[in-house]
């Protein structure tokens, strides 16, 4: 079952281009926050959720490198079915 | 007997003279500490002169989750209202009068981590199962404030008030939940939710949810943030709290208020030794080691003046 309240992957919405928005992150930074305009907040959480995916990626690939026997493929998950019916959730869902 | 005196109590407004009568988590907890801790902290007003990091970061990564909270509540959609807390962030970390951001001489909790797990965690739970409850005004049940009678008295008839506030109150599965969040620079295990049972501030918060919510409160969720370095972390946790568990800790809660009021009475606020050592230390361990007579001139140097009045007051430490 999949984990709702978990994304690891940052929205696909970004707002912007993320690899334009890292680079100008610690400029943003040093500014009055007073003085950014919406287009540079929004450069920044695009930063942030670049970030994001890196992290993520990385502790996937420390994962699959942990469990991985020697030598073995990265098991392929199957492909969701848009059309599964949906499914109750239980606390364990909440929490995963 | 100490030698210091009480600060000016009569701006607070939880305090008749030296005497309580609104007590907030942090207050109770001070005082089952260690009852100088409380003194100085609560009734003194003593405060180191370097502000705690933690509390400053833990004070602007609620009110930024809260920020976000508001705008969803008003109809804005996830990015719209990621981007207003990421603003609220921004603009409450940075000094206007200095024109300079806040500075922390903390590698894990600073203005970089802060604005970091703030949009992390609003993508982390973006599809989140637990509902923020919408109040009956229209208000999303965010940084809910509560003021309840303790069921207790002074001894010439005063009502003693418990109050404080929950982070946010969801709804999952037609249940009620307190959610509340916390960041730590540990790594997030079952150890880390172990800790909270039993915990006094999450007790209060269960016996207020319990109070004002009755049984629909099931329990409180724990939404827990590792700040690392390069990384923020985040994992949910379940504390439960049964009626018999709340009953125990209410009782003993009587006992406390009793002894606070009996401490108050006398002038009296004997150190529990044994606790200088937790967390990393007492803040006051500096003063406490010195003679009595010579605390007073040594608290001028290292520590600032500030008035915790929890009827007003946000924030633990």
């Amino acid at each position: 079952m999949s984990a709702p309240d978990q994304n690891p992957n940052p929205s696909s919405s970004t707002l912007i281009s993320s690899e334009l928005a890292e680079d100008s992150l610690s400029v943003l930074f040093s500014r009055d926050p007073l003085s950014l305009a919406n287009k540079e907040i929004e450069k920044i959480v695009a930063a942030l959720r670049s970030q994001r995916a890196k992290f993520a990626l990385q502790e996937i690939e420390e994962k699959t490198k942990s469990k991985a026997p020697k030598g073995a493929k990265p098991a392929k998950s199957a492909p969701r079915d848009p059309n599964a019916p949906k499914i109750t959730l239980s606390l364990e869902d909440l929490l995963k | 007997v100490t030698a210091l005196q009480p600060a000016n109590l009569t701006n607070n407004s939880s305090f008749r003279g030296p005497l309580q009568i609104a007590w907030d988590s942090t207050s109770i907890g001070l005082l089952k500490e260690c009852p100088r801790k409380y003194f100085l902290s609560i009734v003194h007003g003593v405060a180191p002169r370097s502000e705690s990091v933690h509390l400053t970061f833990g004070i602007l990564y609620h009110a930024s989750l809260e920020a976000y909270d508001r705008a969803k509540a008003l109809g804005a959609s996830h990015d719209a209202a990621t981007i207003e807390a990421v603003r609220y962030a921004l603009v409450h970390s940075w000094d206007q009068r200095l024109k300079k951001p806040w500075i922390s001489d903390d590698k894990y909790k600073n203005r970089e981590t802060l604005v970091r797990s703030v949009a992390w965690y609003l993508d982390q739970f973006a599809t989140d199962p637990m509902e923020t409850i919408i109040l009956a005004n229209g208000k999303p049940a965010v940084e809910l404030s509560f003021r309840i009678e303790s069921g207790y008295y002074t001894q010439d008839g005063q009502p003693l008030l418990l109050c404080g506030h929950l982070d946010r109150l969801g709804r999952f599965n037609d249940q009620i939940w307190i959610n509340d969040r916390k960041t730590t620079k540990s790594q997030i295990n079952q150890d880390f939710f172990e800790k909270f049972s039993p915990d006094n501030q999450f007790s209060t918060y269960a016996f207020a949810g319990k109070i004002t919510y009755g049984d629909q409160i099931t329990g409180l969720i724990v939404d827990a943030a590792q700040i690392a370095v390069g990384f923020t972390r985040f994992q949910r946790g379940v504390v439960e709290r049964t009626e018999a568990f709340l009953e125990e800790w209410h009782a003993e809660l009587g006992y406390w208020l009793g002894q606070a009021e009996s401490f108050a009475a006398r002038g009296f606020w004997p150190a529990n030794d044994k606790s200088c050592g937790n967390y990393g230390g007492c803040p006051f361990r500096s003063i406490c080691s010195k003679n009595p007579s010579m605390r007073q001139a040594w608290m001028k140097g290292a520590f600032t003046q500030r008035m915790w009045d929890p009827l007003k007051n946000r924030g633990d430490f």
